[in-house]
């Protein structure tokens, strides 16, 4: 697909999302014509549209979307008044911009003749249409006539509780209070109503209840049964006063007489009329054979599947001896890793969408820097999870800034070395097993080990006897270090403090790895490698002081009961030999820095312990309990707490707790 | 015709602003009511190690795994209170819980006549952390800078 194609494809994608908003909102405003959130809401839409279109060159629609926007900036300024004449000619509108597009799509240029159209809108803003003779749409139905007592009827129970409390100057108020439309934090409004109502009297009864306010889990209005013995009018005033309350309704109730509650019906028939409204609305628009879902619903999708995973899970450990129940569990497990796997699917983008802005920086910084440099992208096609493309823009930004910063040397200085003035910096992924590979090679300079240990020992890093123990590999790893640059003067383009250490860190919080390959003189290769599904992984849940642990089997070798006399003391350490093999222990909580007496396994019979495998040694990590093996769906801990020592993750186990996830790479 | 001018104009709301108020210890707090996005009750949270002792852990907020800060302690206001409640506060896409004592109420102020600057007031929270004081008759509610609070030290612990 080339440029063009693309662009044409992303306006075609662009302008049905807002045609489909226009026709939506044209319709809300119909129902609502002082709402000036939804005229707004119009006037953007066309902004949009207009501005798409003129990019794409595109006249007639951007005339039409011009004039149509100059309508709603009237309404706007209340220079004229939303009525059927209005709206229908909003909506006709709405049809000729589909119209457009379905010209553009099927013969590439506008066909459909909306001059006639264009004229009808230049005389409504020019006022020569009498608008006056069209009626305007009738005031909405008094709500007061709606019977609400049903969605807060009582039970023979609690009457009789009730009744027998009351005094004779108490009356029972059915109240209904109305939250404004856009009432924000609705729980909060819904939460002081209560709280409201709790002092003007007794509150007998309310729907939502206060569980259900907490959850947010209630629509416009709030039902409250009220015992009180004050006024119906100063009730009613109180709880108009509370910010966001539209309205409030009160029925006093006779309270011998039980009424009727018709009010489901009602409610059972406006659902029907709005259903079929909105369906009114999108039938003009063809639905076209690709969707775009908002992250967020992908997102949602996910977590309830991991739900099913967890509660999957739970049902495995029932353990039944049946056939059925096994029969059962197969096909669960069937089910639930398609769905797992459709989704992950569903979430892959092309990496293209992050490589396509390098270009451009590229071309900018070596016109800066004076160097010439060709940067060659493959593999743009290859597929990541979207979570993934939005994490991994900065730190190949950072790779590729220290390539055409410190890689590449000047035309001249190359021209001196026999390499070609200009440079090549070659972006490149690809899918390896089950791993994503990332990597930026330059045909630079390579790094200076010899510099870069210079430099570590300058900066207290490592000291000269450490240096002089290194090899290569490790030398060169010191450019992860944190605080590190090697940059000998600080430029504009890397040498900003944020340095390699950066980079490491975020791709170690998507669970991949970095590595550097350099040799002086010829280049360098960095290459990240990230695991193609993120999500799912099995894990050994384990106690550690009372809490839940995951350690991901992938790091884990094996697990063992230690008898304490197999503990032998090595220069002062508790290790274990384990098939000639000496295997240093570590307790977990410690590790943790738990704030609990460390030492204590000591004194148990047989000391629970995971052998681990951290970096290349192997580790024994004393838990306090192992429980079971389990997939778990791996959660990050979002961007507020983030390179927590020892912890990568959390997941959530059968009963909706949060368990913390391990990382035991690095563990001491 | 300018209308993305108009536009800004139309949308934003110049003179009143709204804020959650709630209780921690013997003063009354406030935030935006832009930034929160929804009052929970508690339940369990656990634990993160490493972290600072203001953070009180992470909870499961419908999947999602949410960090519950602990205005007490990051305030250093000494003592428990039994019933807390956490409001979530959302910046940019990062959700957070802060843990308070009592949420009283939603208010709206007038920007220009009701909010004073923090350095005439005295609270026993550090000034920096205040964005201002709302003054409501008698009643002072301080207009906590929260991205300050939160963003300022980021625990790391690596």
């Amino acid at each position: 697909m080339d440029t063009k194609d693309q662009y044409l494809q992303m306006f075609f994608d662009e302008s049905a999302e807002y045609l489909q908003q226009l026709n939506e909102n044209v319709l809300l405003l119909e129902e609502h014509p002082e709402d000036e959130e939804i005229i707004n809401a119009v006037f953007r839409a066309a902004h949009s549209v207009k501005g798409m279109s003129a990019t794409m060159g595109y006249e007639r629609l951007t005339d039409l979307t011009h004039r149509m926007e100059s309508i709603l900036a009237k309404v706007r300024n209340k220079e004229m008044t939303i009525n059927e004449f209005i709206i229908d000619t909003l909506f006709s509108g709405l049809d000729y911009i589909k119209l457009l597009l379905d010209d553009i799509r099927n013969n590439g240029e506008e066909r459909t003749d909306i001059s006639d159209y264009l004229s009808k809108l230049e005389k409504i803003l020019n006022n020569d249409i009498s608008i006056q003779e069209v009626l305007v749409k009738p005031e909405k139905t008094d709500l007061n006539l709606q019977d609400f007592t049903g969605m807060i009827a009582l039970t023979e129970e609690e009457k009789e509780e009730i009744y027998n409390k009351m005094t004779s100057n108490d009356r029972i108020y059915n109240i209904r209070v109305i939250l404004a439309e856009d009432c924000l934090l609705k729980n909060v409004r819904g939460y002081m109503i209560l709280k409201k109502a709790q002092e003007l009297g007794y509150l007998a009864k309310s729907n939502p209840d206060q569980r259900e306010i907490e959850d947010e889990d209630f629509g416009d209005s709030i039902y409250i049964k009220l015992i009180s013995a004050l006024k119906e009018k100063q009730i009613q005033e109180e709880l108009a006063d509370i910010i966001d309350v539209e309205q409030v309704i009160i029925h006093v109730e006779d309270y011998k007489v039980e009424e009727k509650a018709v009010v489901e019906q009602q409610e059972a028939k406006s659902l029907v009329d709005s259903i079929k409204k909105q369906k009114d609305g999108l039938a003009n628009i063809q639905v076209s054979p690709t969707v775009r879902v908002d992250i967020k619903k992908l997102d949602t999708l996910m977590n309830m599947v991991g739900e099913l995973l967890i509660n999957k899970t739970r049902l495995e450990g029932l353990n039944i001896d049946s056939d059925v129940y096994q029969d059962i569990i197969q096909q669960l497990d069937r089910v639930t890793q398609d769905l797992h796997h459709t989704v992950m699917q569903i979430r892959m983008v092309p990496i293209g969408g992050i490589f396509n802005r390098f270009p451009r920086m590229v071309r900018d910084l070596s016109k800066e820097l004076d160097k010439k440099i060709d940067l060659i992208i493959e593999g743009a096609d290859t597929e990541l999870d979207r979570s993934l493309i939005d994490e991994l823009g900065d730190p190949l930004m950072h790779i590729i800034r220290n390539s055409i910063d410190h890689g590449i040397e000047k035309p001249a200085e190359r021209e001196r070395k026999g390499k070609p003035a200009t440079g090549n910096i070659l972006l490149q992924a690809y899918q390896k097993g089950s791993e994503i590979i990332i990597e930026v090679e330059d045909d630079g300079a390579g790094i200076n080990t010899e510099k870069v240990i210079e430099k570590a020992i300058e900066k207290g890093i490592i000291t000269p006897d450490e240096a002089s123990q290194m090899e290569e590999r490790d030398k060169l790893n010191l450019i992860f270090h944190p605080g590190f640059s090697t940059s000998e003067e600080v430029t504009d383009i890397s040498g900003r403090g944020v340095g390699m250490d950066v980079v490491r860190n975020v791709v170690e919080t998507l669970d991949g790895q970095v590595f550097v390959e350099s040799e002086l003189g010829v280049g360098t290769r960095f290459t990240i490698s990230l695991p193609l599904t993120l999500a799912i992984t099995q894990a050994l849940m384990v106690v550690i002081n009372n809490e839940v642990y995951a350690i991901p089997l992938g790091s884990i070798s094996e697990t063992l009961l230690v008898a304490p006399e197999e503990i032998i003391q090595v220069r002062g350490q508790d290790v274990i030999l384990l098939r000639e093999s000496t295997i240093p222990l570590v307790e977990a909580a410690r590790q943790l820095n738990l704030d609990i007496e460390y030492g204590k396994y000591r004194q148990l019979e047989e000391i629970p312990v995971v052998i681990i495998n951290s970096g290349e040694r192997q580790i024994g990590l004393i838990v306090d309990q192992m429980l079971n093996q389990q997939e778990i769906v791996i959660k990050s801990l979002g961007k507020f707490l983030v390179n927590i020592k020892n912890i990568s993750g959390a997941t959530i186990v059968g009963d909706g707790d949060v368990a913390l996830i391990l990382d035991v790479r690095n563990i001491a | 015709m300018d209308y993305t001018l108009r536009d800004d104009l139309m949308l934003e709301d110049y003179e009143r602003k709204q804020i959650v108020v709630f209780q921690l210890a013997d003063e009354e707090y406030a935030v935006d009511i832009s930034q929160s996005k929804q009052i929970i009750k508690v339940s369990k949270i656990t634990p993160v190690p490493n972290t600072p002792d203001y953070v009180r852990g992470v909870i499961n907020l419908r999947g999602q795994i949410v960090p519950v800060i602990d205005l007490r302690k990051r305030f250093g206001i000494t003592g428990t209170v039994e019933k807390e409640r956490i409001i979530t506060i959302e910046f940019d896409d990062i959700l957070i819980g802060i843990l308070v004592d009592e949420i009283k109420e939603v208010l709206w102020y007038d920007v220009e006549k009701e909010l004073e600057s923090a350095p005439d007031i005295d609270s026993s929270i550090r000034q920096d952390y205040i964005k201002g004081v709302v003054k409501k008759g008698k009643r002072l509610i301080v207009l906590i800078d929260l991205e300050k609070l939160l963003f300022e030290n980021r625990p790391v612990s690596a």
